[in-house]
């Protein structure tokens, strides 16, 4: 009688390679051609499962490739990486790494970058909440402890930068949008995700801002970063850019409530 | 919990008319993996779900059979889950799903073995520990039975309870599936089940495939399981039972009727058990 661990081990190979089914069938009662139709039950039920796990992850790349292709990259992606955990919402992580070496998706070669943001919009939604920092509260911090905070980002911001205009092809693609259904695909756009209310939002940045977040997500303090944004864009109103950064932007309030402490 | 309670699958489509209708029923039930979120609108409806009804966790991605280890990293989401909603169950499955770091992400049997039931009984003990309360563990409907099993799966389970006290989730569709797919009467497995370790039960639908009965939860209670659920409260007492829908869901009160059709069973079955 074969230890459970190999016992396993055999489902396992014949549930990800088909063909090795003949392994798994010793251990099973019934004819090989009914084990072998009952492994591919189990097949099936994997594979319906991860497809719409990454269909749910994925949306607006899904609806841009078409059903069919989706669910042949789901399976392939499968075949290649399949999921490490019990919760499906931890799959797809390397997706974006996949599709930019596969071969049926020479043609798109915007579908990385934008499976990379769509991810960053999945990860996102079920992000820690923290506070966010009010305009009110920087204004409170003296002048001259302004320029030596650090401040964070709220859990689940991510930044991308790419060459094609991934923004809009997400916007476009969202339930209740009515502009125009099409892209400038001359240009490049940098991505914001993040949940600073309680939607998670996808916006375009200038070059300033940008760096202002990245300086941010990297540790900077506030006079740095401004530095950062200027080089950024030269030609900007840096007071403009901040003002609307704090006014609207995922900035976690954790620094100036630790800076109030130290205050107090 | 009441013995009679009666419960539904919380289930995406409902969420806001449940929430603002409020209709009568006992408790709900999630899959406690939708839950994992540290923040955000999942776990804000939950906070807002369970001011209004009693919860049940129900898992699906823990693996408690992979003979290679228990997933403690997910083991350690289901406990920061469990003490922050307070659920009046929790509930896993006989199954493993994962190997050599694979998780397949499907309820996979297990052999009814004394191997088997060492390692159940160790994952078992630990996960009781590590959430402070007992959990309950659900038979499966399978479409492949093992050369190597010496028991029935019922027989598994009860022994499963009686060495470590968790609890039983009995699927009577589960049930019905397996009695038709490998041809027994599944009545006698029903009466070797000690009542008092069956502490709730489950209702579903399922698919007749040209192969085999599959277990799909997308359809209505049918006529052979709600026989076989009055014989089980005849048998067993009532229990707090729970129609689960997980696919093709229909309109909410198609599910609420469903209820309503628990309720009446369960009724007809009291007397019995006063």
């Amino acid at each position: 009688m074969p230890d459970l661990i190999d016992t396993q081990r055999a489902i396992a190979a014949a549930l990800r390679q088909g063909g090795q089914a003949n392994r798994a069938a010793v251990l099973f009662v019934g004819d090989e051609e009914l084990i072998t139709r009952r492994l591919a039950i189990y097949r099936g039920n994997v594979l319906a499962a991860i497809t719409k796990a990454l269909v749910t992850a994925f949306p607006v790349s899904q609806s841009v490739v078409g059903e069919e292709f989706f669910d042949a990259l789901a399976g392939a992606y499968w075949r290649f990486a399949p999921s490490t955990s019990g919760d499906l919402h931890d799959y797809g992580r390397s997706l974006a790494d996949f599709v930019a070496s596969f071969e049926p998706a020479r043609e798109l070669p915007y579908l990385p970058d934008l499976l990379r943001l769509e991810w960053f919009v999945h990860r996102a939604y079920s992000a820690a909440d923290e506070s966010r920092l009010e305009a009110r509260e920087l204004a409170a911090v003296p002048t001259q402890a302004q320029a030596g905070l650090r401040l964070g980002l709220l859990p689940g911001t991510a930044l991308i930068e790419s060459i094609y205009p991934i923004v809009s092809i997400w916007t476009i693609h969202q339930p209740g949008y009515d502009g125009k259904f099409e892209v400038d695909w001359s240009l490049g756009e940098r991505a914001l995700i993040a949940r600073p209310y309680r939607r998670v939002t996808v916006t375009a940045l200038r070059p300033s801002a940008f760096a202002l977040y990245q300086a941010f997500d990297r540790g900077d303090t506030l006079e740095e970063a401004l530095q950062c944004a200027q080089s950024a864009e030269q030609d900007c109103d840096l007071v403009e850019v901040i003002t609307e950064v704090v006014a609207k932007g995922p900035i976690s309030a954790r620094a100036v409530s630790a800076q109030q402490g130290v205050l107090r | 919990m009441s013995h009679t309670a009666v419960g539904i699958g919380f289930r995406q489509p409902h969420y806001e008319e449940l929430l603002e209708s409020r209709p009568p029923l006992d408790f709900l039930e999630v899959h406690s993996e939708n839950f994992f979120a540290q923040g955000g609108p999942a776990r804000a409806l939950l906070e807002r779900t369970r001011s209004a009804y009693p919860i049940s966790l129900h898992g699906v991605g823990l693996s408690l059979g992979s003979a290679d280890g228990l997933a403690l990293g997910h083991l350690e989401k289901l406990r920061e889950l469990v003490q922050w909603v307070e659920p009046m169950l929790v509930s896993e499955h006989l199954c493993w799903g994962a190997v050599d770091g694979v998780h397949f992400n499907d309820l996979l049997p297990i052999p009814y073995t004394s191997e088997a039931l060492e390692i159940f009984c160790a994952r078992i003990g630990r996960v009781q520990d590590v959430l402070k309360q007992p959990i309950l563990i659900e038979n499966l409907s399978a479409y492949l039975q093992y050369r190597e099993s010496e028991m029935d799966e019922t027989l598994f389970l009860a022994e499963l309870a009686r060495r470590t006290g968790c609890g039983i989730l009995l699927d009577v569709n589960n049930l019905y599936v397996n009695s038709v797919n490998f041809g027994y009467d599944p009545r006698p497995l029903i009466a070797q089940l000690p009542s008092e370790s069956v502490r709730q039960i489950h209702l579903a639908g399922h698919l007749r495939d040209e192969e085999c009965l599959i277990d799909d939860h997308g359809s209505r209670v049918c006529a052979e399981v709600w026989d076989l659920y009055r014989y089980t409260v005849a048998t067993l007492g009532p229990k707090p039972s729970l129609i689960e829908w997980d696919t093709a869901i229909p309109e909410l009160a198609v599910l609420l009727a469903e209820a309503d059709l628990t309720r009446d069973a369960l009724a007809a079955a009291e007397p019995n058990h006063a």
